[in-house]
């Protein structure tokens, strides 16, 4: 028989979501402990205020409504108000010992604290890398703490490439690795091709995931496909194909590179701090020989620079540029033309 | 001959033993010939295997899988490394059962034999009653797993030494089911004990390396940062690759709540020597700040002790920047003074950024020297801001990141945590560098955020 549990309650939301916009880390953790005072179990505080309020944040973002400052703010109130309910949580003694962390150059962290919040709560002893953890910095806490398991987040899809690297890396030491985040889609299909040993499609599901892993796994082998050879190519040359797509891009779009002191949330800085993620997707897609990564992100962008008054052709723009350098990679073209 | 013992075990494992232990003596050649290719290849990917798990008692578990899998229903394996001795073992069907103890606390004599002679040996077990429990007990150190391998009605141990560079560290104990036993496999065993010995023996020297490097490492950044009411700190701290993890970049922060002392610094080098000289420096800061806490008279002191106790491994420069925080109603009131470090950065909360204004030479080069300070005020939600040169100096694709993208990763950031500030600055020299290696780096933001009154 199960007891009815409490649910987060409307005041509370409203009061939560009012302190998130005002960057009011106090007011926000206050909300918090209210709905965990009358009982609301910690998944749902979780999931029904920090985890709603940040997708809401993104989206502000997207819609220009929010400025990049106002969004890190805002984050920076999740991330404190995680730590905050993570503090009554007892840390576990004995039980499974995890590694959570978020993929190189991934800041997303939020996620990744809730995954390792919930899981210590449910008895493991969870090691948190944090956002942005380098492959050496990774396998080196696998070294160090013997983990059952390693969970790497990841939110951007133009992190793919680095999951697959990663990947490697984390099963190099025998070690399970489970993939989980917005980055993998709907479906464990990317996760699957890039190697992982299982995907969680949301944080309730981990602990089940990881019960069921192999308790050591043999090193991922080299992918061979076509499409993984060049996102290769592509990725050892990252830096030199986005700064001649800005350029080109520039010159296309009559922008004058030059000009530097442009708001953060000017759109020509969104487009050129965005171009490199497309290359990273162009990859990504490759790799996992799903071409939605990178008709997703097209779309996306696409979104984001017409809200921020952006030529209407800006992302065309870049697309040619891109297609026009990545000339000699005949399953990249392919792909672009294809979205 | 079968009991319950050996019905638990299904058919492919019982099948999969049966490939690696099947007595070969009588067998015709073909026969003999493929157990002899199917050992090699186990060998080869056990000792694959275990070798690529370079955490010791991941490494022992593994092991013991792996074993009862393909060869076996009772595995322990025991290893002693330093003054600790790590135990993994499982009957087929169980769970694994670790323990880490120390090497006193008293080892069965008979295992202790084992370890210190080195032998193979091969042991019979009592059928029943008491000899059996001891003579389980005297190879088996867990209870459990002793109770599991007498219920499993194992008749017999073979006891492997694990032997690397010319010394024994371990024991690797085999039994089987009942009605199996090892016959003239003695071969294949000690050849099987001599490979995992090896792989061991590397993942335990590179532990204990790492063991010295994460004791070091400590001593370089604090791992929790103390809650001190009013004020919000925050870090970011990131070692170059390929330098054991250890950097040349240090922060420490201690005193009492309402007298802080902060200090970022930078060594000259890396790894172990950059470690060593770093815990000096921070050292020789708190000690000094027992003293007087003036941060110009601390690092004056530091420097006095740096260059009149010059070792040649630490006869390296290093920078750092030296604050002291005392709220004062709702002020905060900075005194800071900085020996050749980039210039703290003042980020009020309405946007305005500012540079502590205040210069000295580098720690460790010339005796004598002052360093003068600089007196700043702190409003609510006002950040200091402290970073090493692996900010300003990361590598892009065309240039160094530099003093203005600095700048501009803190614009409208006025006000916000300093978790955010230091976020911005992480992912603006993140997105610089790419893939790209990096130096050392530090960031320490400190936020004044009195209650409200």
């Amino acid at each position: 028989m199960t007891t009815p549990t409490a649910t987060v309650a409307g005041a509370e939301l409203d009061a939560y979501w009012t302190a998130v916009a005002a960057g009011d880390e106090r007011a926000a953790c206050a909300a918090a402990a209210a709905s965990r005072d009358r009982g609301v179990p910690l998944p749902e505080v979780l999931a029904d205020l920090v985890v709603a309020a940040q997708r809401r944040v993104g989206d502000l973002w997207a819609a220009n409504e929010w400025t990049v400052a106002r969004e890190h703010a805002a984050t920076a109130v999740g991330l404190a108000v995680v730590r905050r309910l993570g503090a009554d949580v007892p840390t576990p003694v004995s039980g499974p010992v995890l590694t959570v962390a978020c993929v190189e150059r991934e800041w997303h962290a939020l996620p990744a604290m809730v995954v390792a919040l919930m899981l210590r709560a449910r008895g493991c002893r969870v090691t948190q890398l944090g956002a942005s953890t380098s492959r050496d910095h990774l396998v080196s806490a696998i070294l160090d703490t013997g983990p059952r398991a390693v969970l790497l987040s990841a939110s951007l899809t133009s992190s793919l490439p680095r999951v697959r690297r990663q990947v490697e890396a984390v099963r190099g030491t025998g070690t399970p690795v489970v993939l989980g985040g917005r980055a993998f889609g709907n479906d464990g299909r990317r996760a699957q091709r890039l190697g992982a040993t299982a995907y969680a499609g949301s944080p309730e599901v981990v602990l089940e995931v990881v019960t069921a892993l192999p308790l050591h796994v043999p090193s991922a082998g080299p992918l061979r496909h076509p499409g993984a050879f060049e996102a290769r190519s592509i990725e050892a040359e990252s830096d030199t194909i986005s700064r001649d797509v800005l350029l080109a891009t520039d010159a296309a779009l009559g922008l004058g590179h030059a000009d530097r002191d442009l708001a953060t949330d000017d759109w020509r800085v969104v487009l050129a701090t965005f171009v490199p993620h497309v290359i990273d997707c162009v990859a990504g897609a490759l790799l996992t020989e799903d071409p939605t990564v990178y008709a997703e992100t097209r779309g996306w962008l696409g979104g984001v620079l017409a809200v921020r008054g952006a030529a209407p052709q800006a992302v065309s723009v870049v697309e040619q540029a891109l297609a026009q350098r990545l000339h000699d990679h005949p399953e990249a073209v392919r792909l672009i033309a294809g979205a | 001959m079968r009991n319950g013992g050996s019905n638990r075990l299904t058919t492919s494992v019982r099948e999969r033993h049966a490939r690696l232990l099947a007595e070969s003596r009588s067998a015709e050649p073909r026969a003999r010939l493929a157990q002899a290719s199917t050992r090699a290849e186990f060998l080869l990917r056990l000792s694959r295997t275990v070798s690529a798990i370079q955490n010791p008692q991941r490494a022992l578990e593994t092991l013991v899988s792996v074993l009862l899998e393909d060869m076996v229903d009772v595995a322990q394996v025991v290893v002693r490394t330093g003054q600790w001795q790590l135990v993994s073992g499982a009957v087929q069907g169980g769970s694994v059962h670790n323990t880490a103890s120390r090497v006193v606390d008293g080892t069965p004599a008979d295992l202790e034999n084992a370890l210190r002679r080195g032998l193979h040996d091969d042991v019979v077990l009592p059928k029943s009653g008491a000899p059996r429990r001891r003579a389980l007990a005297a190879f088996l150190p867990d209870p459990e797993l002793a109770a599991e391998v007498d219920a499993l009605g194992c008749e017999q141990l073979a006891v492997l030494p694990l032997t690397a560079r010319g010394r024994s560290f371990g024991v690797l104990v085999i039994g089987r089911a009942p009605g199996f036993g090892f016959g003239d496999a003695q071969n294949f065993l000690d050849d099987l004990a001599a490979r995992v010995a090896v792989g061991l023996d590397a993942t335990l020297v590179v532990a204990e390396s790492r063991y010295v490097a994460s004791v070091l490492r400590r001593s370089l950044a604090p791992t929790d940062l103390p809650q001190v009411p009013g004020l919000r700190l925050a870090t970011y701290y990131r070692v170059a690759h390929q330098s054991q993890e250890l950097g040349g970049d240090f922060l420490d922060v201690h005193g009492a709540d309402d007298d802080l002392i902060l200090l970022c610094g930078d060594v000259a080098g890396k790894g172990v020597e950059a470690a060593v000289h770093a815990k000096r420096i921070r050292n020789a800061v708190r000690t000094a700040s027992h003293v007087d806490r003036s941060p110009g008279w601390i690092l004056g002191l530091t420097n006095t002790v740096l260059v009149n106790e010059a070792e040649e491994f630490s006869e390296g420069m290093a920078t750092g920047v030296c604050a002291r925080l005392r709220p004062d109603g709702d002020r905060l009131r900075v005194d800071l003074a900085n020996a050749g470090h980039p210039p703290a950065l003042l980020l009020r909360a309405d946007g305005t950024l500012e540079e502590v204004a205040t210069e000295g030479v580098a720690l460790a080069l010339l005796d004598g020297v002052t360093y003068t300070e600089a007196q700043v005020t702190l409003g609510p939600l006002d950040s200091l801001l402290v970073y090493t040169d692996g900010v300003t100096e990361a590598r892009g694709v065309d240039d160094l990141f530099g003093d203005r993208r600095l700048r501009d990763a803190l614009r409208g950031f006025g006000g916000l945590p300093p978790s955010a500030l230091i976020e911005s600055v992480a992912v603006a020299v993140s997105d610089h560098l790419g893939e790209r290696a990096h130096d050392d780096i530090a960031i320490f933001a400190v936020q004044f955020s009195p209650e409200p009154s």
